[in-house]
């Protein structure tokens, strides 16, 4: 807990985890809210929200206190599942709760702004976003990014510098040259870390909505949305503690809106094989710069 | 004799959020989490549900304005008002 607490506090400055003992809350009296049908199930719990990711951990939140706590259902997970499952899953999440637009997207710096690659798991964020960096590129992060409206420009960050990769990614990237640790211990992921430097909010440059992964996609073609679709495609890709607040959909709409008026925003289909990533990171970074 | 679906009344779901996106329009049904998106047309078929207007007249005028029949632009008109009441965006005043 005292690991998890350090980075927390960077993430969540002011909000606090601890642990609590299973026998201690019955699962009797639980609102079921949502399900996800992925194995993330959210209740509320008196004054908590439960979020009970498959039967490895739940974890009770409480916005009042800014309390975590970390509730067994049998024995703990593995560390980097704990840490996956609360600052991969759990973390953007409760951003969003606290007013913020986190989407699920990948985003590297280019030039004079940040290229943000959206789309849900398995869609190739990370791949393609690892492959940019050889393209000049600075991978920021692969999964959440927050994303915050000025008057004329949408600044974008990584949550955190994280970049998870299938084995295979990883030999056709980086030549299995690269030291990489556990993600989970429910997915052959690996993780590798990054440095901290990268997480100031930078200035949004182009958002490309990886499309579904298409057997007969022989080439790489580059579409633009109309703002509403982004607008669509960003609030379906967007992170939600409690995906039955109304309040906060309304609010997720508005902020979602504003971003999609201010980031030109593209679809990208693409061949899903490691020969094609280098022409698709060009064709990318070729749209993003027509842009400026 | 069965009611066109054209004369509603339709008033706007209770559930239903909207955000002006440039000159397009995204609906949220904040219940099912359903999105939306109107195009110009749409925004202006919307508008008129908003405002209880005449339906057959808009259908008129859009005719008039891009050469199109009536009943044609009424047959998409109806097509739109089911797609909106199907995912209870609209519900009978």
């Amino acid at each position: 807990v005292d690991e998890l607490s350090v980075k927390l506090k960077e993430l969540l400055p002011g909000w606090t985890i601890g642990r609590e003992m299973a026998q201690a809350h019955p699962a009797q009296g639980l609102q079921s809210l949502w399900e996800d049908g992925a194995g993330l199930a959210i209740s509320r719990d008196g004054s908590d929200l439960l979020l009970r990711f498959d039967n490895l951990l739940s974890f009770a939140i409480n916005a009042g206190d800014q309390a975590i706590r970390l509730r067994p259902l049998g024995p703990y997970p593995d560390m980097p599942t704990i840490e996956h499952l609360l600052f991969d899953q759990l973390v953007p999440r409760l951003r969003s709760h606290l007013g913020e637009l986190v989407v699920h997207a990948a985003a590297v710096a280019h030039q004079e702004g940040v290229i943000l690659l959206l789309g849900p798991s398995g869609r190739g964020k990370s791949t393609l976003s690892a492959s940019l960096e050889h393209l000049g590129c600075v991978l920021l992060g692969d999964d959440a990014v927050v994303l915050h409206c000025g008057e004329h420009s949408v600044a974008a960050a990584a949550l955190y510098p994280s970049l998870r990769l299938l084995p295979d990614s990883i030999m056709a990237i980086f030549g299995g040259e690269q030291e990489t640790r556990s993600t989970a211990q429910y997915t052959i992921k690996r993780r590798i870390d990054r440095t901290a430097s990268n997480v100031a909010p930078r200035q949004c440059a182009a958002l490309f909505v990886l499309t579904e992964p298409n057997r007969r996609s022989k080439s790489t073609s580059v579409h633009p949305l109309a703002p509403a679709q982004a607008c669509i495609e960003m609030i379906r890709e967007s992170f939600a503690l409690d995906p039955c607040d109304t309040h906060r959909a309304a609010q997720r709409l508005r902020l979602a809106s504003r971003a999609a008026e201010l980031i030109p925003a593209f679809a990208l289909d693409y061949p899903r094989d490691y020969g094609s990533l280098g022409e698709v990171g060009r064709t990318v970074l070729a749209a993003a710069e027509g842009i400026y | 004799l069965t009611s066109d679906i054209l004369d509603g009344p339709w008033t706007i779901a209770a559930e239903a959020a909207l955000s002006r996106v440039g000159e397009e329009m995204v609906i949220l049904h904040l219940g099912s989490g359903t999105y939306f998106g109107l195009d110009p047309l749409g925004t202006r078929i919307w508008k008129a549900l908003q405002e209880k207007g005449e339906l057959r007249l808009l259908c008129r005028e859009i005719g008039r304005e891009f050469g199109q029949a009536d009943d044609v632009v009424a047959e998409d008109v109806r097509a739109f008002l089911r797609d909106l009441s199907e995912h209870q965006l609209i519900v009978p005043a």
